[in-house]
């Protein structure tokens, strides 16, 4: 009896746990059989999709000839989209989700196009790794690294664009505009399109900051140099040395995520590097630009003007500093001093004066033709790509490419038209109408509305959220429009005005810079290069004297050199002089 | 268990206990106070707490931080979720573990150092994230319940923290049971459980806020969202303050900024989380202190 | 002879017949075992191929110890392994007494709220998140932070000493980080092995005039020992994990080349460069490492604490 009981217990164990993965098994796999067994539009041109597509110009899919307001072909059959979103970090509000919603309604009632979206809340990197071993991925992956992109592509999992461009993507084509031969590999073909691509090339990333009420105290003084700069910082220090809760304060203050290489744009470096006239590179670290950025930073530490913290802040801790004026000056993305500065005082004391927060300023070293602080890439970092699993790519590129048309992006940015419900308020919300035949205005008070800032972001999120298989972020044609809403009309907003006057002639074009291609070589050496200025620079920024700082920059010199830099800087001469040729420059 | 009442006191003790007394009110506080801080900022305004300076109680009270993470609509199924998970994965793990412990501390048993390493090399080798996620999607244990505990029943440690408390437990016992014909199961069932209690208790404290706290495994694994559990969720809204402040190209971002104060988020994140166990930690606690008395069978 | 060997035979069988029901229950036990960690582990051939995920493992390009060379040869090596080694002895050392004096001494509180109240709050630490823990300490150990205040206030340093930048004292901040984080959560575990504790012996002990120190050395640390030894043993074998997160949130760029420890090197080169022949190869180093230490340690342990834990 007892052995029968025991017998049967090892027995039911060994059922239930195989058991366990058998039940879970049925259910697992009509899960994920679900997106790619979906009807796809136009079947017919699934055979001629796979490998056939090298016999280009192949013939496009006979539409409806209905076309909707926004100049979509709406399909007879449904078209399903099954993407997967790889941006990763996806953590909707609550708003989010019911915009996403409405959105995906939306197309389903104007388009006849359903879409399935999945998304990823970790790493989205990691997650389009495991989708390619596992085979696991559907027709669309948006926002794949290129790195990875080149996987699916060196095993044949992403379909081939080049034979469409003259035909299907014509729009895609013009949004890539001059720069197409730069998303071209070796063979000149095109296996994705960059999921965001384009800039705002009149608006700046980088700048310097200064207390604006407390520059105007001081008179004012002009700052067209480093030690403009220095004496206005060591001016205002004078003036104010304390905040108002009698703290001491400090000229500058930098926090983990600040770059020399970023720095080195007020010293005449592009991205880190200077680019002499037959195309060669050289590390900042390697010319007296570098060198004497590092010394003015470490003139403010000699006086003990810097904070001291400066290499220990991450951005909240420096942000408390920010917030509480313990800082007059800082050197940084434009937004850090918006964020931390006048939008906290201003929640804070409606009543704060106008002028109490910071400007954006510009400067440049007397030794540099110009100071590049924003760099402008067209190229974008990331990649949509239609994979294998597509039994209709051709109608998957039609709708990217609608996407690509202007209507195509303002519906995307700008979100659905004509008033949507925000929530369960029963006010409803938009930013543009659009009527039966395509005639389309901007509403004028979400214009009145952005410029003035008092837009509501929150409720934004209700009439937008449709994925961005390719979006533009340049301006349109009309030089006045474009996705971001809120990037239009800088000019009739006063501080953004005032920062593009200071900071127009900062920004320069950076795409032929990009190199996408890495070897693994390639790859090691930059973070290994990264790693090396992390170990060395912070020591001759904080060197207590002359000699000191000279033998930090030597070992930071041979630190780098150890790092393989030479191996950087070549590849990064080639790739630029190649993309230079492409461009016929 | 406390010094007994038998053992005499003397002079010196009377000083160690003083000392004693001492430092335990200092590991108290220093280990109290930053809870207590992460409890103030929670209940602060966001946008105040960004100047620092909070410390006991908060300066400008505010209850938007647990109105931001609650408003979640999928955190009650989350909760569930997490429930249900802590339960059965806690309930296997001690029940395999305690088992697997037994066998492996069975002195007549031949298989049992075989099993100790084969349970050992598991514990230092391992096929990384790919082998084992391709594994799963093969057993089609993608998106159910069951890939989060059932790979995770038996584990080395668990099973070495198990033998080495049943190898104090008196042998004779099992022998005297075995004698009378006792089945193994029954030994384990009826002896083994019951003086095994305060390991359990710890293990099952120990398992069950791994499981309590995991995420990894979800986000893998739970693709569709039907087991999405709580910590996935304040995962997602830990991070989106977080993806939020590690853009920095556009004006958008940092308009998006604006109202979500990563600091007093996150202290309202911790608090919900540590909630539970905190309420639960006292029920398993008092499995430490019932010492053995074992009576009769000590030889 | 013969009969020897039958007999042999008929006593091995004997002795499976008497052991048949536990043979019986190990065969869902080991189905497990093999399924969800031993077919795994062919990932580990990913060490020594060019892998591409979504190829085949079979298929990619062998390249044999290449990525166990270049990591061993690569410039920062030595860098690595001295600070995983000073980290994981100073853990090893005080952070692994620290749990153990601790419950010894809570052991010896008088039962009532106080006790209940200091071990309960005591793991409290343990669900605080790094990133949080970082910021307190942060705000205890920045030039402006209250221990530098409280330095200065009392004339014994005359600038702020940069507690945080300065590499040669990030290697005592991260034990004491660790310990005031794990100290309370650890002790649960020997909290609980001392409840096993034999009552009788005590009293024995008591008639026999034991004090309390003897107490604690004859009859309560006897009882942990067992525990002790395991936690121990695995502790060795784990010598070369010398934190990760804790590195990422405590350290900084200035004192980098002092945090910067095996893991984090092989998570900044192995996964956010997607290169997982390095990763998995840095892993597999460790783990072959940390199995011929574990397993020297049991055999020591054995020979001088009859207690082993295989």
């Amino acid at each position: 009896m007892k052995k029968k009981t025991m017998s049967l217990i090892a027995v039911a164990l060994t059922a239930a746990m195989l058991a366990g993965c058998g039940n879970a098994g049925s259910n697992g796999s009509t899960g994920t059989t679900g997106g790619s067994d979906a009807p796809a539009a136009e079947s017919k041109a699934a055979d001629a999709a796979g490998d056939a597509q090298e016999e280009a110009q192949a013939p496009v899919s006979e539409g409806s000839g209905n076309f909707n307001e926004f100049g979509w072909e709406v399909p007879e059959e449904t078209l399903v989209i099954n993407i997967l979103d790889a941006a990763g970090d996806y953590a909707p509000t609550e708003s989010e989700k019911v915009g996403e919603a409405n959105v995906i309604e939306y197309f389903k009632e104007k388009f006849n196009v359903e879409f399935n979206i999945q998304h990823i809340s970790g790493d989205g990197t990691e997650a389009v790794n495991l989708a390619l071993a596992s085979g696991d991925y559907p027709d669309i992956i948006r926002y794949v690294p290129f790195t990875v992109m080149e996987k699916f592509v060196q095993m044949n999992k992403a379909v081939d664009l080049t034979p469409y461009m003259d035909t299907l993507g014509t729009n895609l084509k013009k949004s890539m505009g001059e720069h197409y031969p730069l998303f071209l590999d070796g063979d000149s073909k095109l296996w994705y399109v960059p999921s965001m691509m384009g800039s705002i090339d009149d608006f700046p990333d980088y700048s310097a900051h200064i207390r604006y009420d407390e520059w105007q105290g001081i008179g004012s003084p002009e700052i067209k140099t480093p030690d403009d700069f220095y004496n206005a910082l060591n001016a205002i220090l004078e003036k104010y040395p304390t905040t108002p809760n009698g703290e001491s304060r400090y000229a500058i203050s930098l926090y983990d995520s600040t770059s020399p290489v970023d720095l080195c744009g007020f010293w005449g470096l592009k991205s880190g590097y200077d680019i002499d006239d037959e195309g060669n590179f050289t590390y900042w670290a390697f010319t007296d630009a570098g060198k004497e950025m590092t010394k003015f930073l470490n003139r403010f530490y000699l006086d003990g003007t810097l904070d001291p913290d400066s290499f220990a802040n991450n951005f909240e801790q420096w942000k408390t500093k920010f917030s509480n004026e313990r800082v007059v000056g800082m050197l940084g993305s434009w937004w850090i001093s918006y964020n931390a500065g006048h939008e906290v005082w201003q929640s804070l004391d409606p009543n704060m004066p106008e002028d109490k927060r910071f400007i954006q300023i510009g400067f440049k070293s007397e030794d540099a033709d110009a100071a590049y602080l924003s760099a402008k890439n067209f190229l974008g970092s990331r990649c949509t790509i239609i994979t294998d699993k597509a039994k209709d790519p051709e109608a998957l590129l039609k709708f990217i490419d609608w996407q690509a048309s202007e209507l195509g992006q303002a519906l995307t940015g700008w979100g659905i038209p004509n008033g949507t419900p925000i929530g369960d308020t029963g006010e409803t919300g938009k930013f543009w109408d659009i009527d039966e035949e395509g005639n389309w205005s901007v509403d004028p008070e979400a214009k009145e509305q952005l410029i003035t800032e008092t837009w509501d972001y929150e409720a934004e999120h209700y009439w937008t959220g449709v994925p961005w298989l390719f979006v533009n972020q340049s301006r349109w044609d009309d030089g006045e429009h474009n996705i971001w809403p809120n990037q239009m009309w800088y000019s009739e907003n006063k501080w953004k005005s005032m920062m593009l006057d200071n900071l127009s002639d900062t920004i320069f074009d950076s795409s032929a810079m990009s190199l996408r291609v890495k070897s693994d070589d390639i790859k090691m050496a930059e973070q290994a290069v990264k790693d090396a200025w992390q170990m060395n620079w912070s020591a001759a920024v904080q060197a207590n004297s002359d000699a000191e700082f000279d033998a930090a920059w030597k070992q930071l010199q041979d630190a780098l050199n150890v790092a393989g830099i030479d191996k950087l800087e070549e590849a990064l001469a080639e790739n630029y002089k190649t993309n230079m040729e492409k461009l016929g420059q | 268990m406390s010094r007994p009442f038998y053992i005499k006191q003397t002079k010196s003790g009377k000083a160690f206990d003083a000392f004693n007394l001492v430092f335990m009110v200092i590991i108290l506080i220093v280990v109290v106070y930053p809870f207590i801080n992460v409890l103030a900022i929670s209940f602060n305004d966001g946008y105040d707490a960004v100047r620092g300076g909070i410390y006991l109680w908060p300066r400008v009270f505010s209850l938007e931080n647990y109105k931001f993470v609650l408003e979640d609509s999928s955190l009650l199924r989350g909760f569930f979720v997490s429930v249900l998970r802590t339960v059965i994965g806690t309930v296997t793990a001690v029940l395999g573990n305690a088992l697997l412990g037994y066998i492996v501390s069975c002195r007549q048993f031949a298989g049992r150092k075989f099993m100790r390493i084969l349970f050992l090399i598991t514990m230092y080798f391992g096929g990384g994230l790919i082998p084992v996620y391709l594994l799963m999607t093969r057993l089609g244990l993608v998106n159910t319940l069951t890939v989060y505990w059932l790979p995770s029943i038996f584990s080395a440690y668990y099973m070495l923290l198990c033998a080495s408390y049943i190898q104090n437990l008196p042998e004779a016992l099992f022998e005297a049971a075995r004698v009378d014909g006792a089945s193994e199961l029954r030994i384990f069932s009826q002896f083994v459980i019951p003086l095994s209690v305060p390991m359990l208790a710890c293990i099952a404290i120990y398992v069950g806020v791994g499981h309590w706290n995991s995420w990894f495994d979800v986000n893998l694994y739970s693709k569709n969202g039907t087991w999405d559990n709580l910590q996935i969720i304040l995962y997602r809204i830990l991070n989106q303050t977080n993806a939020i402040s590690k853009m920095t190209d556009s004006v958008m971002i940092a308009e998006k900024m604006r109202g979500i104060q990563p600091l007093t988020v996150r202290a309202a994140i911790t608090i919900i989380v540590v909630t539970p166990i905190l309420m639960i930690y006292p029920f398993f606690q008092k499995y430490f202190v019932s010492g053995m008395t074992l009576g009769a069978v000590k030889q | 002879m013969v009969e020897g060997i039958k007999k042999k035979a008929g006593h091995c069988w004997k002795m499976f017949q008497k052991q048949r029901q536990l043979w019986l229950l190990c065969i869902p036990i080991i189905i497990w075992v093999v399924l969800f960690a031993y077919v795994p582990m062919y990932g580990l051939l990913i060490a020594f191929v060019d892998y591409i995920p979504g190829m085949s493992i079979f298929k990619c390009n062998f390249v044999g110890l290449k990525y166990f060379r270049d990591f061993v040869l690569s410039p920062v090596f030595l860098q690595l392994l001295r600070n995983t080694l000073a980290m994981s002895l100073l853990g090893l050392t005080f952070g692994f007494a620290a749990p153990i004096l601790f419950a010894l001494c809570l052991n010896e509180l008088k039962e009532g709220w106080f006790k209940k109240t200091v071990q309960t709050t005591s793991y409290l630490p343990h669900f605080i998140s790094w990133v949080v823990a970082g910021s307190m300490i942060f705000m205890l150990l920045s030039n402006e932070g209250i221990i530098n205040d409280i330095l200065m206030r009392l004339g014994l340093t005359e600038k702020a000493i940069p507690f945080l930048t300065e590499g040669k004292y990030y290697w005592v901040m991260y034990t004491l980080a660790n310990i005031w984080k794990g100290m309370g959560w650890s002790s649960i575990i020997y909290l609980s092995a001392m409840s096993s504790m034999d009552s009788e012996l005590m009293e024995a002990g008591a008639v026999d005039g034991m004090g309390r120190l003897g107490a604690v050395k004859h009859v309560i640390l006897p009882t942990i020992l067992p525990t002790i030894v395991v936690q121990w043993i695995i502790g060795i074998g784990g010598i070369l994990n010398a934190g990760f997160e804790q590195h990422l949130v405590l350290g900084n760029t200035s004192t980098q080349a002092y945090w910067d420890v095996i893991d984090t090197y092989s998570y900044r080169y192995g996964i956010q460069l997607g290169y997982y022949s390095v990763g998995t190869a840095v892993g597999l180093m460790k783990s072959i490492i940390g199995v011929a230490l574990v397993w020297a340690t049991n055999w020591f342990c054995r020979k001088k604490l009859d207690t082993a834990i295989f």
